[in-house]
């Protein structure tokens, strides 16, 4: 489980901030991206996809899971 | 008329509400400037029209990041457009309300009056219902009425409301949350503007470039724009945060299943082939299901058509109708079954919100040919007829996806092909077993298929440089939670897409088809005239049978029809070609559909409209060129087969293009590109073969 720190790309940003993404939402990967694809996601309480050079611009650190969301 | 504007995110279950207070009194508004569709309804009470009521694509936030969601922000911005509602109704979800709050702030500061429609309140205890009422009630200043579209709970009251409020009896009052502003200067500026308030001319900074630019005198930089957005949004969830934590707490019990499927689903593995069985069967039902009912209305009007030739009287006027008017009618309602399958069946995927779940999988694939994974859905159900498939594209949210995508889909192999290929690959391929379960001419056809849906994949590929996108290339997609889908809901999906294909594009079909059969059936004065006479002078001097006679005059009127002379006039067009003027006349007729080549045909070589085949294939068999040679050679054959695998020789297609981009100049782009490539592959193998 991670936690987002920033985002590196101010248009990514404002579109994610609009979908309630943004620094400190709890972020789980549920699938990575195969063979360039998109990645499945669990933000929070919600579950998004996103393209891998999209999550690259998601600056991420680890966190604890709290025994929320989907470990 | 009052407007009511119809707001929420999207998956709030908007489209229910919409659908409960308007029935089926909503047409697909058009509006200028509007690509995506935009309906519209009237909203009845007692019989009286009392509101028009305007659905807006679903929207997370007016700072619009797609081409859609633009539509909304430009609707509220801009007072003198036509869409632009006076009160606004704010659908979202109660189990989701939390995260569906962020508009709501952001149109209440825009000074609307605002009702919030809480959905799926069936999900929830009655204590907890009201707990979240009065929380946004007290927080937002704003009329709340939770309602459950499922079991129609309170549905009444929400009517209720609405109805004060278009008839003015309970005047809303104009709330602002008074967030502070990004912008310490925007108070003053916007008084010395003119606008109602901050927010607005805010707003107006951001995008009234895009709207009118006299309105204002300076607008914000995009650096500029993209930091005061994301400023003001977070300030939004900061605020929404801080009073929503109680609610943060319930583990939603759909949200859990959800998770427990995606754990599996979202795997490419398993997801992928999931999603081939889904379509198999969706595939199946357009393909094979819809024969029955289609057999049906075809059976019916040929009724109709043989009834009314034999009661009303000879004339011109019968002839239209009987040739003309019911061929087209037959020809329009011929595709209600496939059209209400494929949207019954899209419409429930969407529903439980599995179509989003396409999209993740296939976005990548896609991506490369331009298209994108609701495109799927159209690729594939194109292979059973490209009307529908057409129809299909407008659950694609991207302007330029789905422009990419209706173009190429009738390159994908229908079925109105079968039977033209079915006629013709025995002269291009011999029968010849291969390895007992296959055979060459099976061979044959499934290269015709393959060779369809890559021409179709590398045209994507290369048009979507031509046509031009406002939208960011992001996938950024939320993942709705799975939810059983309501019947009601599809239904109707479905029956206002069949009432809109009849509706618009129909017009058009019957239209096409009564040219057609008035050049098939007409010429200069005298001329069909004389060449029965002809026929039948010969047939007497040869004592030749009634059928003969009755076939060969039919043949001998086409040969000499308006549509018989544009076949000879046309001939050295398709001469390179390996065709003679008969073909030709088929080409033309065969715009209609082109199953009709079959047909055209048979009348040409006399054989009556029985459309048999085998005694067709026969006489093409002996049809022989001016030098002696069969003119169905190898080269021929082939080239024909190619040339229906591409040409648009399908006035539907025409139509529904038309219909639905709304201009005629992408169905004519269209027609052309389809045509060179057709003259282009059919003349490559009739000189290489």
């Amino acid at each position: 489980m991670y936690r987002i720190h920033s985002i590196s790309d101010p248009v990514l940003a404002a579109r994610l901030v609009s979908l309630g993404i943004y620094p400190g939402c709890t972020l789980t990967i549920i699938q990575e991206s195969f063979l360039g694809g998109a990645c499945y996601l669990a933000i929070e309480n919600g579950h998004y996809a996103l393209r891998e050079e999209e999550l690259a611009h998601l600056v991420l650190e680890p966190c604890e899971s709290q025994g929320e969301g989907h470990a | 008329m009052h407007k009511i504007g119809l707001i929420g995110n999207p998956n709030s279950g908007k489209s229910s509400v919409f659908n409960e207070l308007t029935g089926l009194r909503h047409k697909v508004g058009n509006y200028p400037g509007v690509t995506v569709e935009i309906s519209t309804g009237t909203f009845m009470v007692e019989g009286r029209k009392v509101a028009q009521l305007i659905d807006f694509p679903g929207a997370y936030s007016l700072h619009s990041n797609t081409s859609d969601e633009f539509l909304l922000t430009r609707a509220l911005l801009d007072d003198r457009r036509p869409e632009h509602p006076q009160t606004l109704l704010y659908v979202a979800d109660a189990l989701l309300l939390e995260k569906q709050l962020l508009l709501l702030t952001q149109i209440i500061d825009l000074g609307f009056p605002v009702v919030v429609c809480l959905t799926n309140c069936d999900q929830l205890d009655p204590g907890e219902v009201e707990d979240r009422v009065e929380l946004v009630r007290e927080k937002l200043g704003v009329r709340v009425v939770p309602v459950s579209t499922k079991t129609g709970w309170n549905v009444g009251q929400l009517k209720l409301e609405l109805q004060q409020i278009a008839l003015g009896d309970h005047p809303l009052p104009r709330q602002a949350h008074s967030l502070s502003l990004p912008d310490p200067g925007i108070e003053a500026e916007c008084q010395k503007a003119g606008f109602a308030n901050a927010y607005l001319y805010f707003l107006w900074k951001h995008y009234g470039p895009r709207l009118d630019p006299g309105r204002i005198q300076e607008a914000y930089l995009h650096r500029e724009s993209i930091r005061l957005q994301i400023e003001e949004t977070m300030q939004r969830h900061a605020w929404i945060e801080s009073w929503t934590e109680p609610l943060r707490q319930l583990k939603n019990r759909s949200h859990l299943l959800t998770a427990r499927i995606d754990q599996w689903l979202s795997r490419p593995w398993i997801g992928v082939p999931l999603f081939v069985v889904a379509m198999f069967l969706v595939f199946q039902a357009i393909f094979s299901w819809a024969t029955l009912p289609m057999d049906l209305i075809e059976g019916g009007f040929a009724g109709l058509q043989s009834l009314l030739g034999e009661w009303l009287p000879a004339g011109w006027a019968t002839e239209l109708l009987v040739k003309g008017v019911v061929p087209g009618l037959s020809g329009v309602m011929v595709f209600i079954p496939q059209i209400a399958l494929l949207f019954f069946l899209i419409g429930w995927m969407e529903e439980l919100g599995y179509m989003a779940r396409v999209v993740y999988l296939f976005d990548h694939l896609l991506r490369k040919f331009g298209l994108n994974g609701r495109s799927l859905v159209g690729l594939i159900s194109g292979g059973a007829c490209a009307i529908p498939a057409i129809l299909s594209t407008r659950s694609i949210n991207n302007k330029r996806d789905r422009l990419v995508t209706m173009f190429v889909i009738p390159l994908i192999p229908c079925s109105a092909r079968i039977p033209v290929y079915a006629a013709l690959i025995g002269f291009v391929v011999p029968y010849r077993e291969m390895g007992g379960i296959f055979n060459s001419q099976g061979m044959a056809f499934m290269a015709l298929y393959t060779l369809g849906i890559a021409v179709a994949l590398l045209t994507a590929a290369v048009i979507r440089f031509f046509v031009k996108s406002d939208d960011l290339s992001y996938l950024v997609l939320q993942l709705p939670d799975y939810r059983w889908p309501s019947l009601k809901n599809v239904l109707l999906v479905a029956f206002d897409k069949v009432r809109s294909f009849v509706a618009e594009a129909g017009v058009i079909i019957l239209l096409i088809s009564i040219v057609l059969w008035f050049l098939a059936s007409f010429s200069w004065k005298g001329e069909l005239q004389a060449a029965e006479q002809e026929v039948r002078e010969r047939a007497k001097v040869e004592g030749q049978s009634e059928a003969w006679t009755d076939h060969h005059v039919e043949s001998a009127k086409l040969e000499r029809s308006f549509a018989g002379k544009i076949g000879r006039t046309i001939e050295p067009v398709f001469e390179p070609l390996g065709f003679d003027w008969k073909i030709s006349i088929a080409l033309i007729t065969s715009f209609a559909a082109r199953e009709v080549f079959i047909g055209t045909m048979s009348t040409i070589y006399s054989l009556g409209s029985s459309e048999n085949e085998m005694l067709l294939r026969q006489k093409m068999e002996q049809e022989l060129r001016p030098d002696g040679s069969p003119r169905y050679d190898r080269r021929t054959s082939a080239s024909l087969i190619l040339f229906y695998a591409f040409a648009m020789q399908c006035m539907s297609t025409f139509a529904v293009m038309w219909k639905e981009t709304r201009t005629r100049r992408w169905p004519v782009i269209q027609f052309i590109y389809m045509g060179l490539l057709a003259y282009l592959a059919s003349w490559l193998a009739f000189h290489l073969l």
